[in-house]
């Protein structure tokens, strides 16, 4: 079953090397900015090359890879996560533009759905007892200033 | 003034209402999380930090000690009465613990747990009152290079120590130790991989990547499995004694495994993992009743929750001694400290010694908390467990959004968070180990600036760190302990080798 996070490891581990080049190396009398960076990046690399081609040569030697691979990813319930991370990222994406409590009501609403709490009106009361709550707790009572967004 | 005196004075000064109340509500809320699967004592304290901004140092020292070694309680409830390990410092107790409640003792599998994790919380503060003030003086002899083999030495051994495979937990090192390098340089402040965003010059903040990796990370685990808690059986308080026999084969396991879990404390990584399967195998091997183990034996619970509640004790050792957090909630007790303008460290003793013994007297007074709660109220907490998951997940990620903006106010932060709760979920499901990575982030700038201010000091030369003594000591450690295991191994392959051809002549 093939893996990339080796090889986008040895990848951006390839990039990080090259960008940390940039800066000033120095010399071992006078480490610059770039000496460690540039180490530790070529440590990832060869790791990442190591995992990587010992995962090349086991992925070859396998017949039913493919079968296994798409056995993995139902075990998973890929689909749940694929819309877990989504929530996400729209609440990254979006919590300074809506406004933080906002995305807070419309990322729990989600969330409690994803999860699987069946009917619409028990994830809005969810919904909206966790964003009042939060906003006591972190903005009322704490003095946290959150992003207001459109509201402000 | 000796330790009695100081102990005395730190006993007046933890008794206060104030100190008592940040005992009480650590230890509650260690309780709580080590019940509950998903947030953890990282994820409570990560929460927590914002609140430490108008408290007092000691206050917050309390309050998340109280957490750490709270959760280790609360993680063993479920274990045997459901089978679920609250934290992954319970999984071994899950094997005879919950065969014991099978077997209808589970009131004696919990009373074991709670006393024999007071009996080493108490002996593992006991070492860190005693090991501490020394430890710290030998420390202020420490200069870049030792405290480089210190830091290099830890990452060494946190990669060789990892449960997984090793190469992948080196992967998961250097990548953490890269990440660290963005932001400013330590040495010269100049800015690095930052690619002209402001917000990243600071650098990656090390409790958004924490919250994501262990929080974020494991409620896309649950949510993805979609399982729910079983029934859980009521446990009333007159079926909790256990009987002798029990008691008598508790005993041993107890002192054992508080010995090698506060050992075990002072390495870096999931010591209170490591320390609890330890225990488990050691009481396995030293029992008469090797059949028993996987059956209920009552060693199989009495060992390992003595270890992992003596390793929570340990860990405090490093950070107070020489201001290295070798544990990732240890990282978030030395941020608390730095809020409040406590340096934890060689000097952090002699500059303040109230604090210390506070600190040291809230510890026992905590654990004799913890097993006045637990007894008592096991039934309350693990009704906390009857929340269904589909409910609980969704709140504890909110909470992770709310929590980790509230810390900085910062929505880099909240970028970060669900970009390390993916990569998390993504790298946990194809066997790598959080751990390293996040020890990594904290431990890389220190490592960085103690490998270039050596390199300044030695002007070039990197036998540096092999002519001072202090520094060769501890480069040696790992050294030896693979050249022990391998010879280990190489000695039992020769007699399993002569034995197996003395059975085929025979």
């Amino acid at each position: 079953m093939f893996c990339p996070i080796p090889l986008i490891l040895l990848v951006g581990g390839l990039g990080y090397v090259a960008y940390a080049t940039r800066y000033n190396l120095g010399s071992l009398r006078s480490p610059g900015i770039g000496f460690f960076p540039v180490l530790m990046g070529v440590g990832l690399v060869l790791v990442a090359g190591a995992i990587l081609f010992r995962q090349w040569r086991w992925v070859s030697t396998e017949k039913d890879s493919e079968a296994r691979e798409a056995a993995f990813h139902d075990s998973l319930g890929v689909n749940k996560a694929y819309a877990v991370m989504s929530t996400l990222v729209a609440f990254a994406v979006l919590h300074s533009i809506l406004g933080f409590w906002i995305s807070v009501f419309g990322a729990m609403l989600a969330l409690l759905r994803i999860a699987g709490v069946p009917n619409w009106r028990g994830a809005l009361f969810g919904a909206g007892i966790t964003a009042v709550i939060s906003y006591l707790v972190f903005e009322f009572w704490l003095g946290v200033l959150f992003p207001a967004g459109f509201l402000r | 003034m000796g330790v009695v005196e100081n102990l005395t004075a730190g006993f007046f000064q933890a008794l206060t209402p104030g100190n008592l109340l940040f005992a009480f509500l650590g230890v509650a809320l260690g309780s709580l999380v080590g019940v509950l699967p998903g947030i953890g004592p990282l994820g409570a304290m990560s929460l927590l930090l914002c609140t430490t901004f108008g408290m007092s140092p000691i206050h917050a020292l309390i309050l998340f000690a109280g957490i750490y070694y709270g959760s280790m309680y609360g993680g063993s409830t479920t274990s045997i009465l459901l089978n679920l390990p609250g934290e992954s410092t319970s999984v071994v107790t899950c094997i005879d613990g919950y065969r014991m409640t099978q077997k209808g003792r589970a009131g004696a599998a919990l009373f074991i747990a709670a006393a024999g994790s007071f009996v080493a919380g108490t002996l593992s503060v006991v070492g860190l009152m005693l090991f501490a003030p020394p430890l710290a003086e030998i420390a202020l002899r420490f200069g870049p290079p030792e405290y480089f083999s210190l830091t290099a030495v830890g990452l060494v051994i946190l990669t060789y120590i990892s449960s997984g495979s090793k190469v992948k937990a080196m992967l998961m090192v250097l990548l953490g130790v890269a990440v660290s390098t963005i932001g400013m340089d330590p040495v010269t402040g100049d800015q690095r991989f930052t690619f002209g965003i402001l917000a990243l010059s600071q650098g990656v903040d090390f409790i958004p990547m924490a919250m994501g990796l262990f929080g974020i990370a494991e409620v896309l685990n649950v949510v993805t499995k979609s399982s729910e808690v079983g029934i859980v059986q009521s446990v009333h308080l007159r079926e909790m004694l256990p009987s002798r026999g029990e008691i008598r084969r508790s005993i041993g396991p107890v002192i054992r495994g508080s010995l090698l879990g506060f050992l075990i404390g002072l390495i870096p990584g999931p010591a209170a993992v490591i320390s609890s399967f330890t225990s488990y195998a050691v009481e396995k091997r030293l029992s008469k009743r090797k059949s028993e183990f996987g059956q209920g034996a009552v060693e199989g619970v009495a060992g390992p929750e003595a270890a992992n509640n003596a390793a929570a004790g340990g860990a405090f050792l490093p950070l107070i001694a020489l201001g290295i957090p070798f544990a990732p909630p240890m990282a978030l007790v030395l941020a608390a400290l730095l809020i409040g303008g406590i340096l934890p460290g060689p000097t952090f003793i002699q500059e303040h010694p109230d604090m210390f013994w506070t600190f040291i007297a809230s510890m026992y007074i905590g654990n004799l908390m913890l097993l006045l709660l637990n007894l008592p109220l096991v039934g309350l907490f693990v009704s906390v467990l009857r929340t269904p998951t589909k409910v609980l997940m969704p709140v504890v990620a909110v909470l992770c959004l709310t929590g980790v903006y509230a810390v900085n106010s910062s929505s880099v932060d909240v970028w970060v968070l669900v970009i390390a709760g993916m990569a998390g979920y993504v790298l946990r499901i194809r066997g790598y180990e959080l751990a390293p990575l996040v020890l990594a982030v904290v431990l890389g700038p220190k490592v960085e600036v103690y490998f270039r201010q050596s390199l300044f000091m030695s002007d070039g030369s990197l036998s540096i760190f092999f002519h001072r003594p202090i520094s060769l000591s501890i480069l040696l450690i790992p050294i030896v302990v693979i050249i022990m295991r391998l010879l280990v191994s190489r000695v039992t392959q020769t007699i399993r080798g002569r034995a197996s051809a003395h059975e085929e002549s025979g």
